[in-house]
């Protein structure tokens, strides 16, 4: 192993005047896509230790790492564009972040995209305004009529679905928050893009949107049958617009 | 080293995706998923069929020669934690001949499903079919995991029965403590491994790959297990009983198969093989944490303790190895936790030296060191302040048994007295609640010994309120729990009577009646399972009847509380013709021919005699560190017999 040893343990732990926090983007690929968030997050936080890395901890009796990761991907989801935000006690180049983590991450968990942020920058978690997806739906759609169906789906005035919140159920109107839906099916399949509002502010699922597509069809939803695909999530950058998480904020 | 990603065999779907440009690797490494994404959806935690943990051996199954299963028969977060799966996990795939794969029983909910598709039993890392390897070895950690045995036998595609099986099918091992008795799975199992792994399989391995070669049967390589003292064949042996259901006689029917069958064990506990590393589950699991066995047996030899008689001798490792392997771990894992694990912890003898070291060791690193059967004085008191993050919720003691006689009569080498000044000691370190362990219907048991169990947690509270107002923030609480005694092999009670689940009902309420104060609590366990657990325990061949009987009636994870069916085991007795009490409840005379009775575990029979007998005078017998009682275990060459 041609790993660079570095002995952060020297350093201590006390946590710096200074922030430094790195936005990762990550995969979440097929063999991982049983795993949910807090696990996921526990499997960064073993890989991180493993890594060596210098990450900060919380002051106090239980010290653990200062970790936020973004939305919460349905169980049995893949994703291209997962995100987190990890706090270190001490500067080091992004790139290191990303390369000491990739070397031991399990399959299917890769960081593509290591930032530094500044400590003004939004926390993943509530900087998201949208995500995409793919949606690999099954064959009770028929590819030639799709595109068509998806535009007098979205033609419609209000869709009105049953949103489940904590307490009980509720009617509410998903239309403003599909920004873009389009039929983009090939030889392997139906498959459907989906740009979504997510985040605090509004938030909504594709397995929603799938569902009330199909009723609007009327096909009946089978619900193990469509596999959903996070292409990314975004936030609302003041100059550029709708960016990915990890865009336009590094300061280095 | 380590998780090689670039080892794996990996297949690419390339999606376009139009409007990111880019192209997007779906997936990794494509297994040969047996089981669909549509059905993992519909069952609980899917995560417990899909492996890829982090230090998962990958191999190409084409290019080994033989494939073992090694299957825990319970549910994927309690074989997870079994610290004897780690070990041999590593030790079978060291060897670059041989793919060692996981294999747990899959929940009732996949179960089901597995049923209905007509799936059978597969292996967490490639998920393919287990019907298909060479050798299926199961680990048996307690009796209630039998029918489960069964049932995986079942699922994948196997008959149950050894005589059913031909050359297609896997060669059915099974080892762990409770093999020690094999009898009730003897008419299932191809063969038994008795003692410690690291010691045979190599040879076992090697004689299989060369029989393989030579285009021999399983019937020749099964003879040629007989030239292991630590191997036992069922088929080779015939047992005839006499009219009233005692065994009449127990012989070898092949001319090389050994009278007696001796267990193998690890003389050099710092020379064998461990595992640098271990499986971390991407779920939880019941103990998510790196776990370093300090030594094997304990010197203490508790007459009801099964463990503490079938490990002899004591073998310990050294600070240094334990140091060095603590690292290891630790380094290759990432958890945030290392249990330092043995039978009686606090009797390693250089524990303060490894304590600290480990202290020194982890600090930094914010690895919290954690400490299962740890006697309570004021230095482990002390060096529990240190180490953990201290919550300081309870303490837990066990003394067994509610009087001093009683515990003596069980040689727990417990006082009262320091019972009492262990909790002292942790009242005044801020500690406020208190957990005991009993046993209830242990031999020469009185009511006295009953209302001992209530009259101690009583002296514990009033050592609470002896302390000054100021030191008691909160009022204390004492739990009392009480399980059910169940005689084992291998110990000076296996010739012992266990009361009937009725009995142990009644001595229940007994204890419950006499605790009146509202800062004690009492729970006691099931007493039915128990019961069941004492006919398995000491069963005989007779006994693969009511399990195959119970497993078809549908009885599978009976040791968990909701899915344990007694109505159905009492139905198995009753079509069987099978008295339980015959087995459970009865006495057995010394000279009884008892079914386990040509397995040495190094503990002579005569010693277990005179242990009986001096348990009934209620005589103590000291540990191995005081004196040498002389119980046979020094034939081993190794260990405390000859510090």
């Amino acid at each position: 192993m041609n790993k660079q040893q570095i002995d952060y343990t020297q350093k201590g732990f006390t946590k710096p005047k200074e922030h430094y926090i790195y936005r990762v983007k990550f995969t979440k690929g097929e063999e991982v896509k049983f795993i949910g968030h807090l696990d996921i997050m526990r499997l960064f936080q073993r890989a991180i230790k493993r890594a060596k890395l210098p990450v900060a901890y919380s002051q106090g009796f239980n010290p653990h790492q200062l970790l936020s990761f973004a939305s919460p991907l349905t169980l049995g989801a893949t994703s291209e564009g997962e995100y987190g935000d990890i706090e270190m006690a001490e500067k080091i180049e992004p790139y290191i972040v990303m390369q000491e983590l990739n070397k031991i991450l399990p399959c299917g968990v890769n960081i593509e995209k290591s930032v530094l942020i500044t400590e003004k920058t939004e926390s993943a978690m509530a900087a998201i305004e949208a995500a995409k997806y793919i949606v690999f739906a099954d064959e009770k759609l028929n590819k030639k009529l799709l595109q068509n169906q998806i535009e007098q789906y979205l033609l419609q005035k209000e869709i009105l679905v049953m949103k489940k919140t904590k307490r009980n159920e509720k009617i509410t109107d998903i239309r403003e928050d599909i920004f873009d839906m389009k039929n983009i099916s090939d030889e392997y399949g139906n498959k459907i893009y989906l740009y979504l509002a997510a985040g605090s502010k509004q938030n909504l699922k594709p397995e929603v949107v799938m569902k009330s597509f199909y009723e609007f069809l009327s096909l009946p939803f089978e619900k193990y049958h469509i596999k959903y695909h996070r292409v990314d999530l975004m936030r609302n950058d003041i100059n550029k617009g709708f960016v990915g998480l990890g865009e336009n904020i590094g300061i280095c | 080293m380590g998780y090689d990603k670039s080892a794996v065999d990996t297949v690419y779907v390339i999606i376009y995706y139009y409007q990111t440009v880019s192209y997007y690797f779906l997936g990794g490494n494509v297994m040969k998923n047996c089981i669909s994404d549509e059905i993992l959806l519909q069952v609980e935690k899917p995560a417990r069929y899909t492996g890829n943990e982090i230090n998962m051996v990958i191999k190409n199954p084409q290019k080994v020669d033989i494939r073992f299963g090694f299957c825990f028969p319970d549910v994927y977060e309690v074989g997870m934690s079994h610290l004897g799966l780690q070990i041999l996990y590593y030790f079978l795939n060291r060897r670059e001949d041989t793919y060692c794969e996981r294999v747990f029983a899959p929940w009732i909910d996949l179960e089901q499903k597995m049923r209905e598709q007509n799936i059978p039993l597969f292996s967490i890392e490639t998920q393919q079919y287990v019907k298909d390897f060479d050798f299926l070895g199961f680990t048996l950690q307690y009796e209630m995991s039998y029918t489960n045995v069964l049932n995986m036998l079942d699922l994948a595609g196997i008959p149950l029965f050894a005589k059913d099986r031909t050359e297609e099918h896997p060669i059915i091992i099974c080892g762990g403590s409770c093999a020690y008795n094999p009898e009730p799975l003897a008419e299932f199992v191809d063969f038994f491994y008795l003692g410690e792994g690291e010691v045979l399989y190599d040879e076992i391995l090697d004689l299989y790959k060369q029989n393989k070669k030579q285009g021999g049967t399983k019937k020749q390589f099964l003879e040629k297990m007989l030239q292991f003292d630590s191997i036992y064949v069922p088929q080779y042996y015939d047992v005839t009983y006499k009219q009233n259901g005692e065994i009449a006689s127990f012989l070898p029917n092949h001319s090389n198969a050994k009278k007696i069958l001796k267990k193998a064990v690890v003389t050099d506990m710092d020379t064998v093989y461990y595992p640098e590393k271990q499986l971390v589950p991407l779920i939880d699991v019941v103990h998510d944490r790196v776990t370093l066995e300090l030594f094997r047996g304990c010197i203490r030899g508790c007459r009801f303790c099964q463990a503490g008689f079938v490990y002899r001798p004591v073998r310990e490792k050294k600070t240094q190895t334990l140091l060095k392997q603590a690292k290891e771990l630790i380094d290759a894992s990432g958890h945030e936790e290392i249990s330092l694990i043995s039978l009686s912890t606090s009797d390693f003898t250089c524990f303060s030296n490894l304590a600290n070291g480990l202290l020194e060791q982890f600090s930094k690193e914010k690895v919290s060191i954690s400490l299962p059967s740890l006697r309570i004085d004021a230095f482990s008191l002390d060096l529990m302040e240190k180490i953990q993050e201290v919550r300081k919720s309870s303490l837990t003691f066990a003394p067994e048994a509610g009087t001093q006689r009683l515990r003596n009569v069980i040689n727990k080498n417990l006082t009262e007295e320091e019972i009492l000044k262990g909790c002292e000691l942790a009242f005044s370190g801020g500690w406020t609640r208190v957990k005991l362990y009993f046993m209830i219907g242990l031999p020469t048991e009185t009511e006295q010994d009953l209302k001992g169990i209530a009259s101690l947690c009583e002296k514990i509270t009033e050592k609470y309120y002896k302390l000054p107002k100021q030191q008691r923030p909160r009022p204390v609480q004492v739990t009392a729990s009480s399980s059910c005694f169940v005689p084992k092999p291998f110990t000076p009670f296996q010739w012992d009577a266990q009361n009937t689940a009725e009995e142990f009902l009644q001595k229940a309420k007994t204890v419950k009646k006499e605790i009146t104060k509202k800062q004690i609590k009492y729970n006691y366990h099931e007493a039915k399972l128990s019961s069941l657990e004492g006919v398995i325990a000491r069963g005989d061949r007779k006994i693969a009847k009511v399990l195959y009987r119970a497993w078809q009636l549908g009885c599978k994870f009976d040791g968990w509380s909701d899915l344990f069916q007694y109505d159905k085991w009492v139905q198995a007795f009753e079509d069987t013709g099978i008295d339980p009490t015959f087995y459970a409840n009865r006495e057995r005379s010394y000279d009884e021919i008892l079914p386990w009775d040509h397995i040495s575990v190094g503990v002579s029979k005569q010693f277990l005699i005179n242990e009986r007998e001096k348990a009934l005078k209620e005589q103590v017998t000291p540990n191995c560190r005081q004196q040498c009682s002389h119980c046979g275990a020094k034939c081993f060459g190794g260990g405390v017999c000859y510090e």
